[in-house]
């Protein structure tokens, strides 16, 4: 009785609670996240018209039911969508959650030719399930927590047991038990807390929407971390490889997808260098072109009144901004913003004078080969570089790219994760790793770094 | 740290790029014409202009330096030696000043066509791109390209001798001695110098009285052996009948060996006539020196001591689609 | 560890040859230079197992390091300056390559083995593309008859020797073992001996003893189709690599054997401000190839005069 008034006073601006008295027992919950239906199923139908038992817990058919000792768990139940029951000196708390999801959809961001076309939902729960369902073993633990003083999340950490190592799950565990905030709303929150990835470009730590890859990732010797409210999960520990290798790889021959591994690697030093390459070429190292392709740009860029670094900067930015309007504009305009963006930069910036057809082929280049990265982290921070590379190479010419080809690496080389270097199945040089990602061959083993249980096929 | 890393950054912005050029400021060269008269350099600079016509700029200065800052003067835009296509020299110079100059300079390519020439007026028409016109009609890099003159001169391996182009086409040989210019060969006789450097892929005439045939050269191998007192010149050529005029029937093998007796009994007469000319020239365009050199050690001999024997071995082996 | 050195030792043994090294090795040896080059090798495989040298002092230690650091950076900024940016000032062009040679510096040492087994991809890359395509304009005839004592062979197999062995030992790490050492020695003088036969092949012995660097000169043949020539400028970067490498390596050998690590960072301005100087006055220069054998083999005789005990124990 204690609680009951406690609970007047607090949900007192509360709308949506439902206070309801009913042949000597009370029922409290809160309606838009009860639902109806289950609540007529497991308490009401089955209230006897005759005197209610002293313990009531025998009586409702519900699956779930728990005993309240605490304040707090009563109000933690009964924010989840539990229905609680006064019933003189014992509560108990039956769920009654109301489905409030999304149904299961196709992947939006991480499309794939063939394979599962399945992706994760905002329920934990459905997630959860469609993991478990593609893992049939105990051996699969889920560790649970809560994060958030308002918003009260639930966080867990997903490995299987006998293949990941143990440091790294319970450095995890300790990371994730220390975050003390107000609240978290998706899965991109918990990524500075897990990662110090503050002092590089790269991204750390990959987000996928797909249950095959995380079941692969597991199967691997990684840690999944779901989210209650997000459709993401994150992957623990990531390399550079991952990013530039998508899972569905492993649904075709390997005769014809090593060619387009290596055409991703290729892609990778492409959308960094072609313009630097082009800005180089023309305007400091002019011998490197042939004779009559150097005579076709001069005619080209006869009518041009900017310097060539200054064209390329222009025509990029135009990209960047048409890239990044396309993804917030309301998909109902979507396609005159298309056929504007191509009249924009094909016809009329050339014909105005403003730009030369060489440099629209230059740009486009660019961004079809960083297009291919399904990760736009990976996109943002070729960008970074980019800009970068193309301004060295405007003073120093094809010197210049060659410097900015050693700062590339060097920045990458230096970037730890944990202890493990990002540039992992190259630099510490490891064939299983590489046939895993890079290049595809038949491999039994597991990588040495991220499981000491290094042969595949046995529990 | 980074702050300064920052500040340097912008010292690059404000210094100002010192080899930066943009495309409109360039005149790339397709052709220069060096002449030497009354002590001074002539030069005739031809540049590339816009839909394809070509500029020609005059000048002329005590160096070559000088002339061609003055022809530069004249343009409004910069030179560009980067992408030559054929530089002409006359009687009168110096040649081996202008292979030092083209050599010396890192900003001048290697592999443009070196050509003699004795035409008055090159330079008329402006759509006629004369650079490009002698490229295309080099047939073979090796005997043309600047490079390779350069190389068998410093390295004095053989005589200079330059290709010669008349103001419309190319044809034959000017031979040098040291550096003077000596004698001059024509088309025919260029054919046959091509075959002694091992280099020739073309025809050969053979006369069989009032008619003639024409076989096709597949492979070539030539050898030098010098012996005491004279040096065998062996040709052995791998041909293939083109046209076929004359009385004979080549369906018998006896017919078809005296097409090749005839066939090699002009070659030697063609290759005994030319050593001969070389001879009295005293020009070593063959690097015949070398080899003596190379056998004996020191060069007590010249190549113009030793007598020349040419044994030609020429043998038809295909011969088309019909049969006679 | 001990892989990861050895690729360091690849590009070590090869990168004083750039500008200096190559040329005086043909001008001695003309058309004999394969045999100056094996040669060379066996008096430097022999070297290396007879002086066991190692940093005692970390005065010496800084003092012979600035000295390859000085002369490798006067041959690459004039060979840059020649080649690819004629008109910048010399200073400008060493600054960006001393500021990324201090960005590296100033990370863990674990990073230079980390970036030089990339670099080395890219410098096989360059070497096989390059010994490919110029493979056909090799002839025998360059190889004709000059008059070459026996002592001019000797003189040039020893000057290989010094070129190829002198920043092992001063870049050595005490945790290698000596087999690796001598294998990635050999393999990297059997690239070099290629190289000097294909500069020899192509150019001949009188135009490549006038030519400054012959190596880059061969580059300027390359000419698949008519679209790929002219590539001199891309290709001859494995040269650059090489001697970045060299000075990374110096470097941290600086930084490792000196109490405070922030040394590093006056040491490398101060000695591109001397370079600066030396590349504004012609003279030294030319006193440098003159003398640079003669440095050299004065860096070795300091480093052995420092450690003279351990010469016996070995």
């Amino acid at each position: 009785m204690n609680f009951l008034e406690r609970i007047k006073k607090d949900y007192v601006e509360v709308s949506d609670l439902v206070i309801k008295p009913i042949n000597g027992i009370t029922i409290v919950y809160l309606e838009t996240l009860a639902d109806q239906d289950k609540i007529n199923d497991y308490i009401l139908k089955i209230i006897p018209k005759s005197k209610i038992p002293k313990d009531i817990k025998n009586l409702v058919p519900s699956p779930n039911v728990k005993d309240i000792k605490t304040y707090e768990s009563l109000t933690s139940f009964l924010d989840t969508g539990f229905t609680i029951i006064f019933n003189d000196k014992q509560i108990i708390a039956v769920e009654t959650k109301s489905n409030l999801n999304r149904s299961i959809d196709t992947p939006s961001t991480e499309a794939s030719l063939y394979g599962p076309k399945e992706s994760l939902v905002e329920n934990y729960q459905t997630n959860l399930g469609l993991i478990k369902r593609r893992i049939k073993s105990s051996k699969l633990k889920n560790t649970q927590s809560y994060i958030g003083k308002y918003t009260k999340t639930m966080c867990s950490i997903l490995y299987i047991k006998g293949v990941v190592k143990s440091e790294l799950v319970n450095s995890t565990i300790e990371k994730i038990n220390g975050i003390n905030v107000d609240g978290i709303t998706d899965v991109g929150e918990l990524k500075p807390y897990l990662v110090n990835d503050k002092k590089n470009v790269f991204p750390g730590i990959k987000i996928t929407e797909r249950p095959d890859v995380i079941a692969n990732a597991l199967l691997n010797g990684k840690i999944i971390i779901l989210l209650d409210n997000s459709p993401y999960a994150l992957i623990l520990p990531t390399f550079l490889a991952d990013f530039i290798n998508p899972m569905s790889d492993k649904y075709t021959k390997p005769a014809i997808v090593n060619f387009i591994k290596i055409l991703r690697l290729v892609c990778f030093f492409i959308a960094i260098f072609v313009p630097a390459f082009y800005v180089a070429v023309t305007t400091i190292n002019q011998e490197t072109i042939p004779t009559s392709l150097l005579i076709n740009l001069q005619n080209q860029r006869m009518d041009v009144p900017f310097p060539a670094v200054m064209e390329c900067v222009i025509t990029l930015i135009i990209c960047e901004i048409l890239r990044e309007s396309d993804i917030r504009f309301p998909s109902s305009y979507g396609s005159a913003i298309s056929i504007l963006g191509a009249l924009i930069l094909g016809e009329a910036a050339v014909s105005a004078g403003i730009v030369s057809p060489i440099m629209i082929i230059v740009a486009s280049i660019t961004f079809i080969s960083s297009m291919i990265f399904t990760d736009v982290e990976i996109i943002d921070a070729l960008r970074y570089w980019r800009f970068i590379s193309l301004f060295i190479a405007a003073i120093f010419g094809l010197y210049g790219v060659g410097i900015s080809i050693i700062l590339l690496f060097i920045n990458l080389c230096n970037y730890d994760i944990d202890g493990k270097s990002y540039l992992y199945p190259i630099t510490p040089f490891d064939l299983t790793y590489l046939k895993e990602t890079l290049i595809k061959m038949k491999n039994n083993k597991r990588s040495k770094l991220l499981s000491n249980n290094r042969i595949k096929g046995r529990l | 740290m980074k702050k300064i890393l920052i500040l340097l950054l912008c010292l690059f912005m404000l210094t100002g790029c010192y080899n930066y050029i943009e495309l409109d400021e360039l005149a790339v060269v397709s052709s220069i014409l060096i002449d030497y008269k009354d002590d001074a350099y002539k030069v005739n600079v031809e540049v590339y202009s816009k839909e394809d016509t070509v500029e020609v700029f005059e000048s002329s200065g005590t160096s070559l330096t000088e002339s061609f800052t003055i022809a530069e003067e004249m343009s409004k835009q910069k030179f560009y030696f980067r992408h030559i296509n054929a530089v002409m020299i006359t009687d009168n110079v110096n040649v081996e000043d202008i292979i030092y100059y083209f050599f010396r300079n890192p900003d001048t390519n290697d592999n443009f066509a070196f050509v003699y020439t004795n035409a008055e007026k090159i330079y008329e028409d402006d759509e006629v791109n004369i650079g490009e016109l002698i490229k295309n009609n080099i047939e073979d890099d090796d005997l043309c390209s600047f490079f390779e003159i350069m190389k068998g001169y410093i390295n004095k391996l053989r005589d200079i001798a330059l290709p010669m182009f008349d103001g419309k086409k190319m044809g034959g040989i000017k031979a040098y001695k040291m550096l003077e210019p000596k004698e001059e060969f024509s088309s025919k006789e260029e054919e046959i110098f091509k075959v002694l450097k091992n280099k020739y892929d073309g025809i050969l005439h053979i006369n069989c009285g009032d008619k003639d045939a024409i076989i096709n050269i597949d492979s070539i191998d030539t050898k030098y052996n010098i012996e005491e007192a004279k040096i065998k010149i062996k040709v052995k050529l791998k041909t293939s009948i083109q046209e076929m005029n004359c009385d004979l029937d080549i369906t018998k093998v006896s017919d078809l060996k005296k097409l090749e007796r005839m066939a090699e009994k002009d070659l030697n007469e063609d290759i005994h006539k030319f050593m001969g000319t070389l001879k009295e020239n005293e020009s070593d365009i063959l690097g015949i020196n070398t080899l003596i050199r190379n056998k004996y050690k020191k060069l007590d001999k010249m190549f113009n001591d030793y007598d020349y024997e040419a044994k030609a071995d020429i043998s038809i082996y295909k011969k088309g689609l019909l049969l006679k | 560890m001990k892989k990861e050195f050895n690729m360091l030792n690849y590009f070590n043994t090869r990168a004083l040859f750039m500008g200096i090294g190559l040329s005086r090795v043909i001008s001695y040896a003309h058309e004999y230079s394969y045999i100056s080059v094996i040669l060379g090798t066996i008096i430097g495989v022999f070297l290396l197992y007879l002086l066991k040298l190692e940093m005692k002092s970390s005065f010496i230690n800084v003092l012979l390091n600035s000295c390859i650091i000085i002369v490798s950076l006067v041959i690459l900024i004039n060979m840059i300056s020649t080649m690819y940016l004629t008109k910048m000032p010399k200073l400008l062009i060493g600054l960006p390559f001393c500021l990324v040679l201090l960005y590296l510096l100033n990370k863990k040492e674990i990073v230079l083995y980390r970036i030089s087994s990339i670099l080395l991809f890219f410098n096989l890359v360059c070497y096989i593309f390059a010994f490919f395509s110029l493979a056909r304009y090799f002839t025998l005839d360059n190889f004709y008859f000059t008059d070459v004592s026996i002592k001019s062979i000797l003189i040039s197999a020893i000057e290989f020797a010094l070129y190829s062995v002198t920043p092992t030992f001063l870049t050595r790490n005490s945790e290698t073992k000596d087999i690796s050492i001598y294998k990635t020695y050999i393999v990297s003088a059997f690239t070099m001996g290629i190289i000097i036969m294909l500069a020899i092949g192509i150019l001949g012995s009188n135009v490549s003893s006038i030519v400054r660097y012959p190596e880059y000169l061969i580059l300027k043949e390359v000419s698949l189709t008519t679209a790929i020539q002219n590539i001199e400028n891309i290709v001859s970067y494995m040269w650059i690599i090489d001697v970045f490498i060299l000075l990374a390596s110096c470097g941290n050998s600086i930084k490792n054997n000196v109490k405070n690590k922030w040394v590093i960072n006056i040491v490398i301005p101060i000695l591109l401000f001397i370079t600066t100087y030396m590349n504004n006055h012609y003279e030294f220069i030319l006193l440098l190839y003159r003398y640079s054998p003669f440095i050299l083999s004065g860096v070795l005789i300091v480093l052995w005069l420092s450690n003279k005990k351990l010469i016996f124990e070995r």
